[in-house]
């Protein structure tokens, strides 16, 4: 019975001291920030439009600087220099025959740009060794077209996307 | 010995006249009552907020407050009672990671002025005692609404972790 008393104290003065403290009182918080890695652009390019050629040579690329993309991660960086991520590039459909369409990401502060890069189907490293965020970064386009295309027009879905440079 | 029968007579009146009556038990009594109210300052918090979780970048990045799209919590409350002008400060127990914040900010009672979202830490994660509310007048408030704000850019990385707030009523002056 004293046994239980005294237990019944404790109980009483530990929930007593939790829910008043007298002139203060305390809060446990928890906190979290998930891995986030994002990628998006300004906009679409306007139409890449070929149209003038010298006489006896292919015609001249259309070229457009006028996007920009940004990349948003808290992976990597001086967090974890171990985590460098990296931005492929693909088209969702092969370009006509005869025609290229290039691809030039200019990098992040701590990345490296793989420089004119012709985009495909299949998923090509544009920006490596990114190592940090960065915003307004200039997309070029170029697209390039032997006489052999002859006269056409089309688009394609350009998909980049953000990944860990293993 | 006549002499000593005049000298207790008077002795006797001058007890009956001056003395106090408490003791006494004629028709009135009287007592002297003493009070005082001693100052008084009484907090509680209903419990711990719920995980506060980051997971996504904020959509005005890079132009927004922060980088990410800071978390809240409003789901405790706390109650108050106080009979002087009293303030209410916030304070970590430990530091935070370097580029997080957390903020709190207390609904304010009838008589009280809140002081809004306040840090309670600054640039470099150091802990940062803060006034959260100030008021002049006394009150009794219950199940006032406390908000809790998680906030980081995106060099704090990723990152898991614990704190205590601690809530402190003082004086005003």
């Amino acid at each position: 019975m004293k046994r239980v008393l005294i237990f019944s104290i404790l109980i009483g003065l530990f929930l007593f001291s939790y829910a008043w403290a007298g002139s203060t009182a305390y809060q446990s918080i928890s906190y979290s920030i998930q891995p986030i890695n994002e990628i998006w652009v300004s906009g679409n390019p306007p139409t890449l439009v070929i149209s003038q050629a010298v006489a006896g040579e292919d015609p001249e690329d259309a070229t457009d600087s006028s996007t920009t993309y940004t990349v948003a991660t808290n992976e990597g960086g001086y967090v974890d220099p171990e985590k460098p991520k990296r931005i492929t590039g693909s088209i969702n459909q092969a370009m006509p025959d005869h025609t290229k369409l290039i691809v030039n990401l200019e990098a992040p502060v701590n990345g490296y740009s793989e420089g004119d890069i012709e985009l495909g189907v299949d998923s090509q490293n544009l920006v490596t060794g990114i190592l940090s965020p960065g915003d307004g970064l200039t997309i070029t386009y170029k697209f390039k077209a032997t006489a052999e295309a002859g006269t056409l027009s089309g688009y394609r879905t350009v998909t980049f996307t953000l990944l860990d440079d293993v | 010995m006549r002499r000593l029968k005049e000298t207790l007579m008077i002795l006797l009146v001058f007890l009956l006249c001056f003395l106090p009556v408490s003791g006494f038990s004629g028709n009135t009594a009287q007592q002297i009552v003493n009070f005082q109210i001693q100052e008084i300052a009484e907090i509680s918090v209903s419990g711990d907020p719920g995980p506060l979780t980051i997971q996504s970048i904020d959509p005005s990045y890079p132009n927004g407050e922060y980088d990410t799209l800071p978390a809240e919590d409003s789901s405790t409350y706390y109650n108050i009672t106080s009979n002087y002008a009293f303030k209410i400060t916030g304070e970590l127990l430990q530091n935070m990671p370097q580029g997080t914040w957390i903020y709190i900010k207390l609904d304010e009672p009838s008589e009280g002025y809140s002081l809004g979202f306040v840090a309670l830490n600054d640039n470099y994660g150091t802990k940062l005692p803060a006034q959260t509310l100030l008021t002049s007048d006394p009150t009794s408030s219950t199940n006032l609404t406390i908000t809790y704000k998680f906030a980081a850019d995106l060099y704090a990385g990723t990152v898991n972790g614990n704190n205590t707030v601690k809530l402190t009523v003082l004086d005003l002056i």
